[in-house]
């Protein structure tokens, strides 16, 4: 679906955004809960709060929904967003410790600035989650390279060209992925 | 290398989440089951309610205090008019109990009487004055 650049620009009211929360389908519902599953890995926090923080997020009006995008979308984007920024903060926290446990006499500027390298909290989370996923596709070297050459933005034409694949076998391969995602997220 | 891997695990969530959201209904409730389903709408919606709770309550709760204040305002009123009222009425229970039988019944006790006799008394009194003047 191609969207008017005017309509997605527009963003919703409150009320719009309170409607559309209200009307989340059950399919919406476990689709939130699979997204939030996904992102919240690394963040210390639970795929609940992480769900939670997006709809206040929403509702606050601290991210404002672009009408033209559909909502359960907008708000995985938020919880992609938050899981971000929280990752970020539990490295900054990270790199804070570490440079008051570095600190020593010679060291006396007292400026501590955030870390944008990557820190090994960062790298743990990293690992961590590229081994979930990894874990889930260990059996189905295919899918695994699908999903790692979709993630490297190769072409759907280039992916079946390059794993010998028909447009039927890739679509369900496709598929194939999506139910174990899908399974994977809707476990507790 | 480090930053590279993390890029890449970041578009492979990226990837798992779009192929979620093209995912249709019927797929996604058949992935989970109907009982994981429900629970998951269960949970959802308790954060919904917990926003829109959240939101009415940030909303109404300058509005319940100033509704608050004004019911409290409208009570010291009607209790300061009763009192005056009430105030009139035991003076004339004692000076003209003739008046009415009820003006003593009234103030016969020690309590402070209630507001709704005393209106009805008043209300007697003053039908009886209307009358008196036809």
């Amino acid at each position: 679906m191609k969207l008017d650049k005017s309509e997605v620009l527009q963003t919703a009211t409150p009320g719009e955004v309170r409607a559309a929360l209200l009307g989340l389908s059950s399919a919406d519902s476990v689709r939130l809960k699979q997204l939030a599953k996904l992102r919240a890995p690394g963040t210390g926090m639970e795929w609940a709060d992480l769900l939670n923080e997006a709809f206040a997020r929403a509702m606050g009006g601290q991210r404002q929904w672009p009408i033209g995008v559909p909502f359960v979308a907008f708000i995985a984007q938020t919880m992609r967003s938050i899981a971000s920024d929280e990752r970020r903060s539990r490295d900054f926290v990270v790199s804070l410790d570490e440079a008051q446990a570095d600190e020593g006499p010679g060291r006396s500027d007292g400026e501590l600035t955030p870390s944008t390298d990557v820190t090994p909290e960062r790298e743990l989370s990293a690992k961590q989650q590229l081994g979930q996923v990894q874990a889930l596709f260990e059996d189905d070297a295919v899918s695994l390279a699908i999903l790692v050459a979709t993630a490297e933005e190769m072409a759907p034409d280039a992916i079946q060209k390059q794993l010998g694949l028909s447009a039927t076998q890739y679509a369900s391969a496709l598929r194939k992925i999506r139910r174990r995602l899908q399974t994977f997220s809707s476990g507790d | 290398v480090k930053q590279t891997k993390n890029r890449q695990t970041d578009a492979l969530l990226d990837v798992a989440e779009k192929l979620l959201l093209e995912a249709s209904d019927d797929e996604v409730l058949a992935s989970s089951g109907p009982q994981a389903a429900r629970v998951a709408g269960l949970e959802v919606q308790a954060l919904v309610r917990k926003n829109i709770d959240a939101a009415n309550s940030s909303v109404m709760a300058p509005q319940a205090k100033k509704a608050g204040r004004a019911k409290r305002n409208l009570t010291a009123q009607a209790k300061h008019k009763v009192s005056v009222l009430a105030s009139f009425l035991r003076a004339l229970a004692v000076t003209r109990p003739e008046l009415s039988p009820r003006l003593q019944a009234v103030f016969r006790s020690s309590q402070p009487p209630d507001p709704v006799d005393v209106e009805k008394l008043a209300v007697e009194l003053l039908k009886k004055h209307l009358d008196k003047s036809k």
